[in-house]
């Protein structure tokens, strides 16, 4: 019955804040890593995507010697004639219909915050994707955000759960 | 009788006890959803980077986001749900030891009338039946002594040596049916 004692032998806020600080770096590194690995795939379905459209495209001009879009225009994976994953959309940003497979021939893949530009031309791929910019923040600072955030979170946590059993006892 | 009832919305009745459970248990819950969350993903993340042909990448592309996609709500509600579960669990527990260790406080300061009151679908219910139940035997014998002395102390001078002697027997008898 040692455990109702009312001396102070229980959890204290050192042990509160280090189970919640271990809890924090580990979603931090495992968020971290999780979202690299997502944006990785997602530029893969993307450029696997553009790829797809830009053979289908030449496919589309030999047959018809036109293609069936034009400047500006978003392809989705609704469209009969590309085969493009759901949730990607391909928006064709520099077309020049005359010649469009030996002048500027561009279009832009995005798959929620990721974009990546194609040149049809020579095949070649660029990463775009706006407002995420790798070089600026780096690896320790994106770890360090997430670290805050979910230790925020944590923390606000632990405070409900001590108002809620102080007011239980309080009731009491 | 009313002091052993708690209140049903009172579910961190014990601070230290309960949120040492919920917090070390959530905290182990929480590295094995990690852990079987990397054994699942590891195969398509290490096709992505490692695979040959860019089919094969794509394939494994999609399935990581497919996966992760039901996974990580998956696994947000796990945690949400076992959080809740150890709350009430550890509630369940604490309150039945704590209404115990009343009672058990109750019969050290010599009030045997005091019961181990427990809800209908509380841990140590059967347990708390028994010790109610020693408790209210021992209770009756008490009482049945306390008679007996009245009695003895009401009619001292109106009794004769053999009568008294039966009595003292009697008294002697209860006395030791309580020791054993």
């Amino acid at each position: 019955m040692k455990i109702f004692s009312h001396k102070k032998s229980g959890l204290t806020i050192i042990e509160l804040l280090v189970v919640n600080c271990i809890i924090s770096i580990l979603t931090a590194a495992a968020l971290l890593a999780y979202f690299s690995q997502k944006d990785k795939a997602y530029s893969i379905v993307i450029i696997h995507d553009l790829k797809n459209f830009s053979k289908q495209s030449s496919l589309y001009y030999m047959e018809n010697n036109s293609l069936p879009y034009s400047k500006g225009d978003v392809i989705e994976h609704t469209n009969r004639i590309f085969d493009i994953s759901r949730d990607v959309k391909i928006k064709v940003t520099d077309l020049n219909t005359q010649k469009p497979f030996s002048e500027k021939f561009t279009a832009v893949g995005t798959l929620r915050n990721k974009s990546v530009r194609i040149n049809m031309l020579n095949n070649t791929t660029s990463d775009i994707s706006s407002g995420k910019n790798k070089s600026e923040k780096s690896f320790l600072t994106e770890f360090l955000l997430y670290f805050i955030y979910i230790l925020g979170i944590g923390t606000i946590l632990v405070v409900i759960l001590i108002f809620i059993s102080k007011a239980g006892s309080a009731k009491k | 009788m009313k002091n052993n009832r708690r209140l049903l919305k009172n579910f961190i009745i014990h601070k230290d006890f309960q949120l040492r459970i919920i917090f070390y248990n959530f905290l182990y819950l929480f590295i094995a959803s990690l852990i079987t969350a990397s054994v699942i993903l590891y195969p398509e993340i290490s096709k992505m980077s490692s695979a040959l042909s860019d089919i094969e990448k794509y394939d494994a592309a999609q399935t990581f986001l497919t996966l992760s996609a039901k996974l990580l709500p998956a696994i947000s509600i796990l945690l949400l749900i076992s959080f809740i579960h150890m709350v009430i669990l550890t509630h369940k527990i604490c309150g039945p030891i704590r209404n115990f260790n009343k009672a058990i406080k109750e019969y050290k300061d010599g009030n045997i009338t005091a019961r181990v009151n427990l809800r209908k679908n509380d841990f140590l219910k059967n347990e708390s039946l028994e010790v109610n139940e020693i408790v209210g035997e021992l209770e009756s014998w008490v009482v049945s002594l306390k008679k007996d002395v009245e009695f003895l102390e009401n009619n001292i001078d109106s009794r004769d040596t053999d009568e008294l002697k039966k009595d003292f027997e009697k008294i002697k008898k209860k006395l030791n049916i309580i020791k054993s």
